[in-house]
């Protein structure tokens, strides 16, 4: 007597998995792309970017003129600002 | 520890005051921010209580380059919140409101950089992922 295919239950029992995986995503997609559009499409995804990105170069400006204002050419006491960056990476206080 | 996220610098009064004073130890801060492209954040609480000192000089270049913080809705229960937890009165308006703000934003958890940190300590102990680190 010939033994009954496993391999159908086994596709049978994964499949439910493999469906909802790619529901979620189909949703997460359809989710995203309509978020786009409700942000005035793709080209208003772009163009939010680059406006984030000016207004980041444009604070970068602004302190750069902010040091030059009230420290001159001052060098950098490389010593100091790495230590600082440590203490700020850590979120370690000395006190 | 930390959580390794990316984050920023929100300032309270005195690292202003440290700032408008051209102390060494603020030129570090900047350095260090220009360095690692660490965004600054000034909340508006903090600048006012800055402003009454009088100090109007290089107020106009502050607005430019940091980023300013108002007191939001969300901002404001975290305050209030604070305040009554450690029953403190509202003296400790801007400290809170400063520690309130590197806790509130959507995208990051700032470290709070201060020049005396005893209060801000115990305010921003109540918001967990808050740290303050000494100018």
């Amino acid at each position: 007597m010939a033994k009954p295919r496993r391999r159908g239950l086994r596709s049978e029992g994964t499949a439910p998995q493999k469906v909802n995986k790619s529901v979620r995503i189909s949703v997460a997609a359809a989710e995203f792309v309509q978020s786009l559009e409700h942000e005035g499409g793709f080209s208003g995804f772009v163009e939010a970017a680059a406006q984030e990105a000016m207004r980041k170069q444009r604070l970068r400006e602004g302190l750069l003129e902010l040091r030059e204002e009230l420290f001159g050419t001052e060098p950098i006491d490389r010593r100091a600002v790495d230590a600082l960056v440590a203490r700020l990476d850590a979120g370690d206080d000395r006190s | 520890m930390t959580t390794g996220l990316p984050y920023g610098i929100t300032l309270d009064t005195g690292a202003l005051v440290a700032l408008e004073r051209r102390e060494k130890r603020a030129l570090t801060l900047l350095d260090a921010a220009l360095d690692k492209d660490l965004p600054i954040t000034l909340p508006l609480a903090a600048l006012a209580e800055w402003h009454v000192g009088r100090r109007h000089g290089i107020a106009t270049r502050l607005m430019s380059c940091f980023e300013l913080a108002p007191l939001t809705p969300n901002v404001c229960a975290a305050v209030g919140g604070a305040l009554r937890q450690l029953g403190l009165d509202s003296c400790h308006f801007v400290d809170a409101c400063v520690v309130a703000v590197a806790a509130c934003r959507p995208d990051r958890i700032d470290r709070v950089v201060t020049s005396d940190p005893h209060d801000i300590q115990r305010l921003a102990a109540l918001f967990p992922g808050v740290y303050v680190v000494t100018l």
